[in-house]
């Protein structure tokens, strides 16, 4: 389906330049796809929206940006009262340009928003319509990236916090990933000026997600509840309800009409903290040992763990670097097969490594013996 | 004491590389090209059977037929297959090998313990001399 491909492509294309954040990209768009929002907790200067405006270029949508503080008044968010239609006695808002136009959305610092912000940011992202007084206006918004430094420790805003389904916890790249870091920011690889993909195959594939039928996989979700439960992790049951469009989309981006179990994976990024997604990680690794998902590899490979989401992104990973001899040298480029032939080599037994996996690898070994 | 190995998933990170026969002699080639810095990252015991190496995931140069091992956390004293595991408490095996080893860390893989006690920084001259032999 072309729009399933325009929208991999899209995604493949936005996080190219950045370090480590493929997994983060993937999950907005399932977010998107599922009509779900992402919060995304994260230290400053962690690329968290650099990664956002760039899914919002590549699917082409109209973007709305803004850093929140503690003085933020709501007409900067949704627009200023129209005074010429006020002298007229009708209390109305200009919203051109402001977030109630906008398709893809992101809130930086979201939490300190006021009551008066948050309270309508409640109905813009859970029922997609903006009230002001007595008008209540159909909103176009698709996806809302809300970002902090750190989940809320005040239970008043629990509330708010719960209406962003999925959550991705970023951390600064890591050590052996810092050369790769220095040499992309040095590049300053420009980031995509022209959309690959567009808000209508996003609908389009929300469409999709919406027929897709999951009578077969919900005893496994209803498993993975349990399962859940048992290792003490709490999923509310509006939480619970709604894993079941994050099910949905991730069958609907892989190309299936019936979900089955490799499309529960997106559950672990429902769960509401970092501690809780890790050990839901560990706690479902066997449930969840089946994942896979063609365009979204990282964000199946990261959730599950499961031998054939790595064995999927393992292989990804191998094109891209056999397709592309290293910048940095025949040296730095033979380290990098190197260090790729590693980590296919701990990470699968010969004897049970998938086939595809096992041609990457044998390439691998022939490039390298090739570049000695 | 008696055990079987059954497959692990996820597998463990690499904290160390087995290599024999063939991936022996390549291995010591391979460590024989390193730069200075590289091998100060590293950590081994030669014999003429097999290299043992210890260091951090990316410092752990690769070559073909090496057997990666990593650490489990409940038996941390024990380097073991990455991709499989004993089908007894690991904690239990790690007892069982330092007392047959008499020592703190150990490697094992089906049919062999390598002690690691004796684990030393790569001297590029011992290596030179393992890899003429």
């Amino acid at each position: 389906m072309q729009e399933r491909e325009r929208l991999g492509s899209a995604l493949r294309t936005a996080a190219r330049g950045l370090v480590e954040r493929d997994t983060m990209m993937e999950v907005l768009g399932l977010a998107a796809v599922a009509r779900e929002h992402v919060l995304v907790i994260g230290p400053p200067g962690t690329a968290k929206s650099e990664a956002v405006r760039r899914f919002a270029r590549v699917v082409g949508g109209s973007w709305f940006e803004y850093l929140l503080g503690r003085f933020t008044e709501p007409s900067e968010l949704f627009g200023p009262i129209d005074l010429r239609r006020l002298r007229d006695g009708i209390v109305e808002t200009q919203t051109a340009g402001m977030l109630p136009e906008a398709e893809i959305a992101f809130l930086d610092e979201v939490f300190l928003g006021s009551t008066a912000i948050l309270n309508t940011l409640l109905g813009v992202l859970n029922e997609r319509v903006f009230r002001r007084g007595h008008a209540a206006t159909p909103v176009p918004l698709r996806l809302c990236v809300g970002a902090s430094n750190a989940l809320p420790d005040d239970e008043s805003l629990a509330a708010f916090a719960d209406r962003f389904l999925l959550r991705v916890f970023v951390e600064p790249v890591r050590d052996p990933q810092l050369e790769d870091l220095l040499e992309a920011g040095w590049r300053s690889e420009a980031p995509p000026s022209a959309a690959e993909a567009s808000i209508a195959d996003l609908d389009a594939m929300s469409a999709l997600a919406r027929a897709v039928d999951l009578g077969a996989v919900r005893p496994s979700l209803a498993q993975v509840l349990r399962t859940l439960r048992a290792a003490g992790i709490v999923v509310t049951d509006r939480r619970a309800v709604k894993m079941q469009k994050l099910v949905a989309a991730a069958a609907a981006l892989h190309g299936r009409s019936v979900a089955n179990d490799a499309d529960l994976w997106p559950v672990v990024f429902a769960l509401p903290t970092a501690v809780a997604q890790r050990d839901g990680r560990e706690a479902l690794k066997g449930l969840l040992g089946t994942s896979d998902n063609l365009l979204l590899p990282a964000a199946a490979a990261t959730a599950s763990l499961g031998p054939l989401a790595r064995a999927r992104l393992l292989v990804e990973e191998g094109v891209a670097m056999l397709d592309s001899p290293d910048v940095g040298g025949p040296a730095a480029w033979r380290l990098k097969l190197e260090g790729l032939a590693r980590e296919i080599d701990a990470g699968f037994d010969a004897s049970s490594m998938p086939e595809e996996l096992k041609a990457m690898r044998a390439r691998l070994v022939e490039t390298i013996g090739r570049a000695a | 004491m008696t055990f079987t190995w059954i497959a692990r998933e996820p597998p463990l990170r690499p904290t160390a590389v087995l290599a024999r026969e063939s991936a022996r002699t390549a291995l010591l080639e391979r460590l024989c090209r390193c730069d200075d810095g590289a091998l100060a990252q590293l950590s081994g015991v030669v014999s003429p059977e097999l290299v043992v190496l210890c260091g951090a995931s990316d410092a752990l140069p690769w070559v073909d037929g090496a057997v990666w091992l990593g650490t489990d956390a409940a038996a941390p004293a024990l380097r073991l297959p990455t991709t499989t595991k004993p089908d007894l408490p690991a904690a239990l095996l790690e007892r069982a090998v330092l007392a047959r080893t008499s020592g703190r860390l150990a490697a094992i893989v089906p049919g062999t313990i390598v002690a690691l006690d004796e684990a030393r920084p790569l001297a590029r001259a011992v290596l030179e001399r393992w890899r003429a032999r």
